[in-house]
């Protein structure tokens, strides 16, 4: 059997390991969210667009994209928007966490 | 007298010492819990621990419908079954473990011999009948926090008592105790 130091210490690791793991689920499923509302955005702001969907939807990518090819761009950019959202995840928990 | 919700929220406001308290008062209890439904003090206490990890990782305040002590117990009884779940095991039997060999009174309530001989039966009786009984018996539960820790309604709860006491006589004769001199 532990002494009551090594069980309090031990609970407050598998605490602090649990809202690790807590956290990191979080800004997984933020940064998906954040990415789909991205790509939904961009697929709306195109399909409003006056000159249509099948003009501009293509377009969109390839001005906004590093590479040349329109689906390479339209990859980049979700990996771009996806980083993002991780990003600002990462930071909103952070100035949570310094609120707390 | 601070009460163990207290307690739980002075921990949350950041006073460590609220969770020592805590501990010191629940983890022995909530160790033997978790043996009767696992058979080995090592992983009891690993589970013990883990439950007490996530009461705290929580961060919810208390919302009256329990008690503390209802909460944890649950938050262990739950780790147990997906403990015994995940190792494929459906029903311990104490008799084939090495559960004699196992049971080293380190727990204070085993230190008692007529508690040691009252653990040794429930160790043979059913396993639902065996978590009413060391609920009633060792951590004076009622039928109440019972019917909580063990999410079944009080009727069902008092009926595990009844037929657990039936059963636990039944073994406590066989090996020539009278259940009436151990109440």
């Amino acid at each position: 059997m532990r002494s009551l130091d090594e069980k309090f210490y031990e609970i407050k690791k598998r605490e602090a390991r649990l809202r690790y793991k807590k956290n990191i689920k979080t800004v997984g499923l933020l940064s998906c969210l954040s990415t789909v509302m991205f790509v939904f955005i961009v697929y709306l702001a195109a399909k409003l667009s006056p000159s249509g969907f099948k003009n501009s939807f293509p377009s969109v990518f390839y001005g906004a994209a590093i590479s040349q090819h329109p689906v390479l761009g339209l990859v980049s950019i979700i990996l771009l928007s996806f980083l993002l959202g991780v990003c600002v995840t990462i930071l909103c928990l952070k100035l949570k966490n310094e609120k707390n | 007298m601070e009460t163990d919700e207290m307690l739980y929220r002075s921990y949350l406001n950041g006073e460590d010492e609220a969770l020592r308290v805590l501990i010191e008062k629940y983890s022995e209890k909530l160790t033997l819990f978790i043996y009767g439904m696992v058979g080995n003090m090592h992983d009891a206490e690993e589970l013990m621990m883990d439950s007490f990890a996530i009461l705290i990782s929580k961060n919810k305040p208390f919302l009256g419908r329990s008690t503390f002590k209802t909460w944890l117990f649950a938050i262990g009884r739950n780790q147990a079954r997906m403990f015994l779940r995940k190792r494929k095991i459906s029903a311990i039997n104490f008799d084939k473990a090495d559960f004699p060999q196992d049971f080293t009174p380190d727990l204070y309530i085993l230190k008692n011999e007529q508690n040691k001989i009252l653990f040794r039966a429930l160790s043979k009786i059913n396993p639902m009948y065996r978590e009413a009984l060391i609920l009633s018996y060792f951590e004076g539960i009622g039928l109440d926090e019972l019917s909580g820790v063990m999410k079944i309604s009080k009727r069902r709860a008092s009926d595990l008592l009844y037929r657990g006491k039936a059963s636990l006589k039944e073994v406590l004769k066989k090996e020539g105790y009278n259940f009436a001199e151990l109440g």
